[in-house]
């Protein structure tokens, strides 16, 4: 490749290879003369990777002086409105000061600025008394801060909190903290994120036209600020009942809305080459799906089947999509590494297979052979990470074995079986043995097998007679399985 | 072009530049990827987020514990679909990224198999031996797959098991040790892998989030230590774990650990003066902690760059001794 048509994209490895990279490119095209270089050292450094670094520490620093600095500014001022406003505004002049006049003491100007805003926004609290108004005079705030504060963090956090600030205002304004109907949180939603999502198109695609202007950095803060907001902000535009996971049953698929939104940011990052906010994007839409996740409401058997057809779905266009696109990772292998590679990925399935039956098959044994004994419980229940719905369990003789042993380790305690089949501590002549774990120093928690009964979905209702838990008991390991659970007389419940 | 670099020539250059040649330097400096690349990505973010829902499906599935299924059901079920993960990646095994893909599914599937195993014999609910026998087994198939998002699975997998091995008393355990611990040697692995065979395998952001969390779980205990007023032996290993690591990285000139460090020595320090002058509600100590805050983090930044510019300094001497 010549050099008149090298790109400086060609190969943009480092910063510095890329501002030589265009450089050459700019003379080589005659747009600038061989004499122009840079000379500024101050630029010179913040062309240096390691800037990065620098200004992550800045900007925490800032943010935990801030909180120091708001304390402080609430302690000074705890009922006075006029002097909290007078405070806050001082601190915000002041960070308009610093980041304009001393750019080296950003810190201190995101500490002011931050705190400023806290304080005049809770004076916008106590001083009106809609929730929308509020949202509104937060907006208009981060509006002129956009514009006004010369320091990139300052104004992308600007950009996000005014976003945050116009959901809210839409959302208070029109259907409140609840859900209201369906309908008009669903076009509430679109109202609000459609018009950040084409806001944040039409900066991208227009950039050549703000470029060469004043604008550009706050055009350029602007769009960072509101692809982070369409990955995190949408939380801001949940129904309540969503943060105590007890939507009803369409709100459970509301955190899917959010997780849209986060793809398109992650795609909008790519476009600016935002590697970092790539990532920090994609870490947004893998916590809307978590929620949803943990959303109660819409049967998890729902869920699984709209995942499983937009899981399709996204495979489908990727195949559509994957025909004009260039081959991905075409290093073709050859044919002995590619039969080795085979070979090796079968060992390791096999693996799996085998740890995974071989557990069941020992489990499955104790069962079908082992005591029926019987255990004293008394029940909760949450969800797990990725088992579903459970009981948690506790067992009356837990405190028992609690008291015998205190040091972390696993010991076997003897058992006394009622005629019934309910079990107790019994005294050291018991032949049978239970095998039981300490865990936990302070206090010492035992463990019995297990902590938890899971059950279907939408069956909660049905073990709250539980009384009992059902195990077999192997008489050589001492190892009790938990089996199911019964009511108080012993009956099981299914 | 990164647009960090392009503001910044464009500050410099503006002057030089008239407004006839804004087109060109604009068509230059290419601050938006093409149209082709940004195709390649949405293909290859659908096709990754297309598995990623498949698997939340599987999941969301056996988390619904069926009971129309029945118990050899499920395990049909979710042996088959690992399975099929595994047919594909040897069908067209890593590098090809049918390959990747195709195992990035059998891990999630390893993971769910080992936890429909604990619902159906109630072996307790979210048991740190699960997330351990999933990382275990799951290694193979990690390394395999030779893919950074893979690692980002595994790592996350083991992370999740350190977490809930750790009791929520665990200050007097060294738990937390062995988690900062893992996580550094883990760092090492990530480093080195992505010297020998690049960004693809071991990505960079991989690496530094290994480091990032080794350091937050380390500020952590030494802050915990300082608020109770204690000197257990854990919070002093961490200590020398930090020093320790503050001075391989001095060896090995690397930025990003020493500004990790700062950000928790700062944190640590912060918390030291709070316990120390134990804080009333006066105004005028909360505000100076804050100046603290900035100050410490003022003198940190400055040691930072100029040991920063003296490694670059060195290094520049160092290649102009070696070219002729």
């Amino acid at each position: 490749m010549s050099e008149q048509s090298r790109s400086p994209n060609d190969s943009p490895t480092t910063e510095e290879a890329q501002r030589a990279q265009f450089l050459d490119a700019l003379r080589s095209h005659e747009l600038i003369g061989p004499d122009v270089a840079i000379r500024d050292p101050e630029a010179k450094a913040a062309l240096d990777p390691a800037k990065n670094y620098f200004g992550a520490l800045e900007a925490l620093a800032g943010m935990f002086a801030a909180s120091f600095f708001c304390v402080a500014g609430f302690l000074l001022t705890p009922d006075s409105i006029a002097g909290q406003l007078g405070l806050g505004t001082v601190w915000l002049a002041l960070a308009y000061y610093i980041y304009r006049a001393h750019p080296s003491f950003a810190p201190t100007g995101h500490a002011m600025s931050i705190a400023g805003q806290l304080l005049v926004g809770y004076v916008f609290t106590r001083l009106l008394g809609s929730l929308w108004g509020i949202a509104f005079a937060v907006l208009a705030m981060q509006v002129v801060l956009l514009v006004l504060m010369e320091n990139l963090f300052a104004r992308v956090l600007a950009a996000f909190a005014g976003v945050v600030a116009w959901s809210l205002l839409v959302r208070f304004a029109w259907w409140g903290s609840d859900s209201g109907t369906m309908a008009a949180a669903l076009v509430g939603w679109f109202v609000i994120w459609v018009p950040v999502l084409f806001a944040t198109q039409t900066l991208i695609s227009t950039e050549r036209r703000w470029l060469f202007t004043p604008w550009r950095p706050v055009a350029r803060a602007a769009t960072t600020g509101m692809i982070f907001a369409l990955a995190y902000g949408t939380w801001a535009s949940m129904p309540t009942q969503l943060f105590s996971g007890s939507g009803g049953d369409w709100l459970a698929l509301w955190p899917l809305l959010g997780a849209s939104a986060g793809l398109c940011g992650t795609i909008f990052a790519f476009r600016l080459r935002g590697d970092t906010l790539v990532i920090a994007t994609a870490i947004g839409v893998v916590a809307h799906v978590s929620h949803f996740y943990y959303q109660l409401g819409t049967t998890l058997l729902v869920k699984s089947g709209l995942m499983l057809l937009v899981g399709a779905s996204m495979l489908a266009a990727a195949n559509l999509l994957g025909e004009t696109a260039p081959t991905e990772r075409a290093v073709p292998p050859s044919r002995t590494v590619h039969r080795r590679n085979a070979w090796a990925i079968l060992a390791a399935g096999l693996l799996v297979a085998l740890a995974l039956n071989v557990s069941i098959y020992k489990k499955e044994k104790t069962i079908r052979t082992g005591e029926v004994i019987f255990l004293e419980l008394q029940p909760v229940d949450p969800r797990s990470i990725m088992q579903g719905d459970y009981m948690s369990l506790r067992f009356t003789i837990m405190g028992r074995l609690e008291q015998l042993e205190q040091e972390r380790g696993v010991y076997f305690a003897p058992l006394a079986v009622d005629d019934r089949g309910v079990a107790t501590i019994g005294g050291p002549s018991e032949t049978r043995r239970i095998r039981y774990v300490i865990r936990g120093d302070r206090p010492a928690e035992a463990w019995i097998g297990t902590n938890a009964y899971f059950f279907e979905e939408g069956k909660r209702d049905r073990y709250s007679d539980a009384r009992y838990g059902e195990f077999r008991l192997d008489g050589e390991s001492g190892e009790a399985v938990l089996v199911g659970l019964r009511d108080a007389e012993l009956q099981a419940i299914e | 072009m990164n647009r960090d670099v392009l503001d910044e020539l464009l500050d410099e250059l503006e002057p030089h530049l008239p407004p006839e040649a804004h087109d060109e330097v604009f068509a230059l400096a290419r601050p938006v990827r093409p149209q082709r690349e940004v195709v390649l990505f949405v293909t290859q973010l659908l096709r990754l987020s297309g598995v990623a829902s498949i698997v939340a499906a599987v999941i969301v599935f056996v988390a619904a514990n069926w009971s129309m299924l029945g118990v050899l059901g499920h395990f049909i079920l979710v042996q088959s679909l690992l399975a099929v993960g595994i047919a594909i990646a040897m069908w067209r095994p890593p590098p090809h990224a049918v390959g990747g893909y195709a195992l990035l599914f059998a891990f999630f599937m390893t993971g769910v198999a080992f936890a429909l195993y604990g619902q159906t014999y109630q072996t307790g609910a979210d048991p740190y031996q699960l997330f351990f026998s999933w990382a275990f087994l799951g290694l193979p198939l990690a390394l395999f797959a030779r893919w950074g998002v893979v690692w980002a699975a595994w790592l996350v997998v083991l992370n999740l098991g350190l977490v809930l091995w750790i009791p929520p008393s665990a200050l007097g355990d060294w738990k937390e040790l062995a988690t900062i611990l893992a996580n550094l040697a883990l760092w090492l692995l990530v480093e080195r892998a992505n010297d020998r065979f690049g960004a693809h395998v071991a990505p960079k952001w991989l690496a530094q989030l290994l480091l990032a969390y080794a350091i937050v779980i380390g500020t952590g205990v030494l802050t915990v230590a300082v608020i109770e007023e204690t000197v257990p032996p854990q919070a002093v290993a961490a200590g020398v774990l930090a020093a320790l690591l503050a001075g391989f990285s001095l060896y090995r000139r690397d930025l990003a650990p020493l500004v990790g460090l700062a950000c928790g020595a700062i944190v640590v320090s912060t918390a030291a003066i709070v316990r120390t002058l134990e804080i009333d509600a006066n105004p005028l100590t909360v505000f100076l902690i804050g100046v603290w805050v900035l100050a410490a983090a003022a003198v940190a930044t400055a040691g930072l760059r100029r040991l920063h510019a003296l490694w670059q300094s060195q290094s520049q001497e160092q290649s102009q001794e070696q070219s002729p």
